[in-house]
């Protein structure tokens, strides 16, 4: 009787991740289908999809999945797969996995409820816990994660780890060996820098935090006043103004 | 009455049915493109009427509309030459008027057109304009330009 008890307990417990397992379409506007033997099949609302689906959304398309109560937008062009998907009672542990396009995702924290929402690309995986998120992935610029609210982790394939919030955004091109400076965004990208082909990742790194700071060749009195902040609060600075009578 | 209603049945059936195998050429064509590692000319053009909001049709009747709308004019490539990506940035710099960058305005060249992309971070600044486009970046340009008209809304 022991001996039942505790088989049915540990078939209870190898089967609970797929018991509570539930994926539903809330939306969708297009063209955009799951992948259901050799066909694409269009997605409708309330549609339950399972463990192992592929999506994927054409041009001025998208869908909105309710993946158990973590709400995920797929855009459009975008092609993802629902990789795992195994809640149990104490665990939510998600993973899904980004080919191309953009996946906006809203992970939801509920209590001490142990949660694991990760989305992969061919080049890095992005890790949160309780937070919104953006991800994208395309073949020329990589992988891209911009935080919306909270925390994320971002992870590339070499394993370095970036942990991303506000403003600063998670880049892995697909052949850099580390993720670009997180605050790369925020910098005039219409003006590129330039390196020299045996420039190492590292040293394009340490010019991009650095900038022009290593090469102080400031004459220019509006420099001067641009850099102030640099100098501490018992710096002097020595302004000379002259006026042109006409 | 039974008559129509049993007709307005079918109609709605084929409605779907249409709508579904619609659906799932688009979904199957952006697949087989992006695992490509050279677009071509037919498949860029294809893409372009899609952004657009057209249904796409046969090589001749998707340039032709495009010639209408002055997107194309002027190119006279095959329908499976590689793109290069100068090409595609002509295409997409006439669609969203870049006309802000002055040599692509005086000049109307693949050169200042891909100048003009890169200048709007529609394309990437590594490279030049005679690189042809794998069909994973193809997918990338395309969801910006979409993007641009509103296509995420």
């Amino acid at each position: 009787m022991k001996k039942n008890l505790i088989f049915i307990i540990l078939l209870l417990l190898l089967f609970s991740g797929t018991a509570f397992a539930k994926i539903v379409v809330q939306s969708s506007k297009g063209d955009a289908a799951f992948k259901k033997d050799r066909n694409w099949v269009p997605l409708k609302k309330g549609m339950t999809l399972s463990e192992g689906t592929k999506i994927s959304t054409g041009v001025r398309s998208w869908a909105v999945l309710d993946i158990d109560g973590d709400t995920v937008k797929i855009n459009q062009l975008t092609m993802m797969k629902v990789f795992r998907n195994r809640p149990t009672p104490v665990e939510k542990n998600t993973h899904l996995a980004l080919k191309h396009g953009s996946l906006k995702a809203r992970i939801q924290k509920i209590g001490k409820l142990k949660t694991s929402f990760r989305i992969s690309t061919p080049v890095a995986t992005s890790s949160v816990r309780g937070t919104e998120e953006l991800v994208s992935y395309g073949a020329r610029s990589g992988m891209t994660i911009e935080v919306l609210e909270g925390i994320v982790e971002g992870r590339n394939i070499q394993g370095s780890i970036r942990r991303i919030s506000g403003k600063s955004v998670f880049r892995q091109g697909p052949n850099d060996s580390k993720p670009k400076n997180l605050l790369f965004s925020l910098k005039d990208q219409s003006l590129p820098s330039l390196f020299d082909p045996n420039t190492t990742d590292d040293e394009k790194n340490a010019h991009e935090y650095s900038g022009f700071d290593l090469v102080n060749d400031s004459e220019n009195p509006a420099d001067i006043v641009e850099n102030a902040s640099d100098f501490t609060p018992e710096s002097t600075v020595n302004l000379e103004v002259t006026w042109e009578e006409k | 009455m039974k008559k129509i209603i049993i007709f307005l049945c079918i109609l709605f059936f084929y409605t779907i049915q249409a709508y579904s195998q619609n659906t799932e050429r688009n979904i199957n064509f952006i697949n087989e493109v992006a695992d490509k590692e050279k677009a071509t000319f037919s498949e860029g053009v294809h893409f372009f009427i899609m952004v657009m909001g057209e249904s796409p049709g046969t090589f001749n009747k998707n340039i032709a509309f495009l010639n209408k709308e002055g997107i194309t004019k002027g190119i006279t490539q095959s329908e499976n030459t590689p793109l290069r990506r100068g090409t595609f940035a002509l295409m997409m710099a006439r669609h969203l008027d870049c006309k802000d960058t002055l040599l692509f305005r005086i000049f109307e060249t693949e050169r200042y057109a891909y100048r003009a992309c890169t200048a709007n971070g529609i394309m990437s600044h590594e490279g030049s304009e005679w690189d042809i486009l794998s069909g994973g970046e193809l997918i990338e340009i395309m969801t910006k330009v979409s993007e641009l008209s509103g296509g995420n809304e």
